[in-house]
């Protein structure tokens, strides 16, 4: 029983990262550039949504839809004031320009909301429930379920509707999708917009678990990245692979093995994985152009 | 096809392929020490992807090459420029923010030692490989007749200049095959003409030049040897007059036949 | 030329040798030795990012094993510092290889996301492994190498040999690290930071020059623990996390990549500034942070490439006069 157990917690944690990780996929095929100011993103979420909760007491809904627009306008604008320019120096600006973001986001909530790692309510109830056996406490279900509903919505988003796979078409063949007459600025800032948005979800639903501010959010930001690099950042469903394989990886590495090893053995996987297959689990080897 | 003993390099059975695309498909040829051979072949023929298989920057798929008798097929680009063949690229590569003279410097990498530790120290060591060096490569820059250019900075230089500069760092790695990709694209007439008489002239010390072109005119008037490939295939090897009245090659390759 | 060369690292040793005994008070002494050790790990990081043309988000972990190794060898096996030291240099070299040889694999985003993995491991194993770094608690009471017996000793001479230690190393690796730099060495990493693939085909071995570059910079941050650990005599694991390895990059980008003289404009910066703005103490990274996000946009040469070019400017404009 402890085995499922623990691959309920996994799959719980998992799909944080895979919402995580999706955004550094679609910022990465859009713009060529990992975003390393995600983790930030999704604690500025968590904190930023606790606001809204305590202080403006919103419905908790309401809540969720509201810290997606902070943190998507928030994303267009990182994106098209700081790193866009600096991407056009060099790769390195750009890394620095997001390294620089990870630290200017995180300080700012530091230095305007808290230090402290916060309370933040669970959407609803505390206390676990027995479901055949595996005791889950009730936003763990929501975690899955959200992250379900999320996952549907994006795939019926990029596949059903003009306005996502026009977003896809930007990413993946710019200059033809410019010769058809989509607008690749807008579609990039899309995407960022929502990359940006699902990192503040995911802030959200993980802080009842991580508490609201504090660098563990952070963390599961980086999390977020080693999910879709497992799982491969070149293809659509290599974060939500690489989130779920790496959430019960952890999980029952913390059963099993040792809790304060764990995420050591998280980024020794990722440089493991990009090591022996660098296109991740479920990517295809591509070409180099010399 | 027989090998002669001073074959400096043998290309044998070579097959190149990228997931289901063959780039090149069984090739196989020589080439003798001292000759000036040119490759030519319409766009997609593999001549680029030749290159990159012969200079190490691409593993072949089956196949092997010899250079100088010795099997180089699975070496990495910088171990085959240390045993003696050295490449270009079809747009130039500069290390832009060094001067002309210090490009043709780091031509010297291989040719002239020094060691980490020695240049850590300015030992005398590294001293002496440093004025080696200097003069080796103003040499060369004479020999290409950019020695008034040596203190300019390589992204300042015209496509010309940067061709010629080109060649005088590939010649500073001590060098006995010269493997040029397109060096003539982009030059104007009098360019042109500059390049064939520098090529000749380091033909005649020996050096052997393999280059690939468009400029049919060029190829005939400067080669001794002539390479045809086309979708990846040779289609033939021969003097220019040969190939000039190769009828394969005229319908293959220039599609009408009486254009030359 | 070179006569001339040598004079200034001549004048700079007499500098650093006499600066403590100019009246100065021991406060601003061991604010600056802090910043003479920053500087070492920045000219290192400086050479893979501005020389070598490669990147590291985990600069800290290779401080944290030279300090680490530096204070188990005094405090645990009663070895002296000067050979402590150069043993914390070289464990830090050795672990500088495993970057390096990451870097063969990946590039640009990848490279600094794997770097960032690597400082993050080491930042838990630091934590995690009391046995061998003294866990959450660190390693307190490390004693300096400048009296008989083994006490801590907080006497103005013990602070200014501590900046000596920490300034002679300084100068010391900065000129064998632009000896490398003016000889062929350099000019092999010079030439893989502006086009890899041709000094690949150059005949420059780019594998091993990456990995030379990252055990450099290692090897520096490596000694740079070493003083460290007798200058404040206690280490713990939170000194040496990614946040730390962050603190390295912004020192660095601000400075001026790629110069030496950049990474103690911005090691100087980052130790003093926030000791004259001490009131807006949580403001300080913060403020760091949106310096580095700044000099990124607008002077990608960081503070050193503005002066520099300002200094140049002035300096032909009085030549044209004369």
């Amino acid at each position: 029983m402890d085995l499922l157990q623990f691959t309920v917690s996994g799959l719980t944690i998992g799909s944080v990262y895979a919402i995580i990780g999706i955004g550094y996929y679609l910022i990465y095929i859009s713009t060529r550039v990992i975003n390393f100011a995600q983790g930030a993103l999704v604690q500025l979420g968590g904190v930023v949504a606790l606001s809204f909760l305590i202080s403006w007491k919103l419905p908790y809904a309401l809540v969720f839809f509201i810290t997606f627009f902070v943190a998507a306008i928030l994303g267009i604008v990182f994106d098209k004031a700081f790193v866009g320019p600096a991407g056009r120096h060099s790769v390195l600006s750009s890394i620095l320009m997001t390294v620089g973001g990870f630290l200017v986001f995180e300080q700012a909530i530091y230095v305007f909301w808290t230090k402290d790692e916060l309370m933040f309510p669970a959407i609803s109830g505390e206390l676990p429930i027995n479901i055949l056996g595996v005791m889950i406490i009730p936003q763990a279900l929501w975690i899955i379920i959200i992250t379900a509903f999320i996952l549907s919505g994006l795939w019926i988003f990029f596949n059903c509707t003009v306005y996502g796979s026009a977003i896809m078409a930007a990413a993946e063949k710019p200059e033809a999708a410019r010769l058809v007459g989509i607008n690749v600025n807008i579609m990039t800032s899309s995407s960022w917009a929502l990359a940006a948005g699902l990192a503040g979800v995911a802030g959200i639903l993980i802080a009842p678990i991580t508490f609201a501010g504090g660098s563990l959010s952070a963390e599961v930001g980086i999390k977020g990245f080693v999910a879709v690099i497992l799982g491969g950042i070149t293809h659509p469903l290599g974060a939500v692979a690489g989130g779920l394989l790496l959430g019960i990886t952890e999980s029952l590495t913390t059963g099993y093995v040792s809790s304060a090893f764990k995420d050591a053995i998280s980024f020794g996987l990722l440089i493991a994985v990009l090591a022996l297959r660098p296109e991740g689990i479920m990517g295809q080897a591509r070409r180099e152009k010399v | 096809m027989s090998r002669i003993a001073f074959d400096i390099l043998y290309v044998d059975g070579l097959t190149k392929a990228f997931g289901g695309l063959v780039a090149l498909q069984d090739v196989s040829f020589n080439i003798a020490a001292g000759r000036i051979v040119g490759i030519i072949g319409p766009n997609g023929a593999g001549k680029t992807t030749l290159f990159n298989c012969i200079s190490g920057l691409e593993k072949v798929t089956s196949g092997t090459i010899l250079f100088k008798e010795r099997n180089i097929t699975r070496l990495l680009p910088h171990e085959v420029v240390k045993l003696g063949m050295v490449r270009t690229f079809q747009t130039t590569r500069l290390f832009r923010h060094m001067t002309a003279l210090e490009n043709v410097m780091a031509g010297t990498y291989l040719t002239v030692r020094s060691s980490l530790f020695a240049d850590l120290l300015l030992l005398p060591k590294a001293l002496r490989a440093e004025q080696k060096s200097r003069e080796k490569a103003m040499d060369l820059l004479k020999l290409v007749k950019l020695d008034d250019l040596a203190d300019l900075r390589a992204e300042n230089l015209t496509l010309s200049q940067a061709r010629r500069m080109e060649i005088a760092r590939v010649l500073a790695t001590g060098a006995e095959i010269l493997l040029l990709d397109e060096p003539s694209a982009g030059l104007d007439d009098n360019e042109r003409m500059e390049l064939v008489a520098l090529l000749r002239e380091i033909n005649s010390t020996g050096m052997t030049v393999v280059l690939i072109e468009h400029d049919i005119d060029l190829i005939i008037n400067l080669c001794e040897e002539i390479i045809v490939l086309n979708y990846g295939r040779l289609l033939a090897k021969g003097s220019p007059a040969a190939i000039k009245n190769n009828e394969a090659v005229l319908e293959a390759y220039l599609g009408v036949s009486d254009e030359l | 030329m070179d006569k001339r060369k040598n004079l200034i690292w001549f004048v700079l040793a007499i500098v650093i040798a006499l600066f403590p005994f100019l009246g100065v008070n021991t406060f601003t002494v061991q604010l600056l030795t802090l910043a003479g050790i920053y500087a070492t790990v920045a000219l290192g990081l400086s050479f893979v990012l501005g020389n070598a043309g490669q990147i590291s988000l985990g600069q800290a972990a290779f401080f944290g094993i030279g300090a680490f190794t530096t204070a188990q060898l005094i405090t645990k096996f009663q070895i002296s510092f000067w050979l402590a030291l150069p043993a914390g240099g070289f464990l830090a070299g050795l672990a500088g290889a495993a970057p390096g040889y990451l870097a063969l694999r990946f590039q640009g985003h990848y490279l600094a996301m794997v770097t960032l993995c690597f400082g993050l491991i080491l930042q838990i194993l630091f934590l995690e492994l009391p046995s061998i770094t003294g866990g959450a608690g660190g390693i307190p009471d490390i004693p300096s190498p400048f009296i008989l017996g083994r006490a801590i000793d907080n006497s103005a001479g013990a602070i200014i040999k501590t900046f000596h230690v920490a300034w002679f190393l300084l100068l010391a690796t900065a000129w064998l690290l632009n000896n490398l730099l003016s000889a062929r060495s350099g000019r092999a990493f010079a030439a893989i930071r502006d086009d890899t693939l041709a000094a690949e085909a150059t005949g420059i071995p780019v594998a091993g020059y990456k990995v030379r570059a990252f055990i450099i910079a290692a090897v520096l941050a490596g000694l740079s623990g070493g003083v460290y650990c007798i200058h404040t005599h206690y280490i713990g694991p939170e000194i040496f996390g990614v946040g730390s390895s962050l603190e390295f990059l912004i020192i660095v980008v601000i400075g001026g990549l790629g110069s030496p003289v950049g990474a103690v404009v911005g090691s100087l910066l980052f130790a003093v500034l926030p000791e004259v703005m001490r009131s807006y103490e949580e403001y300080r990274l913060l403020v760091f942070g949106c310096m580095l996000m700044l000099i990124v946009l607008i002077a990608p040469g960081g503070i050193w490439g503005l002066v520099s070019n300002r200094i140049s400017k002035v300096w032909k404009n009085v030549k044209n006069r004369l």
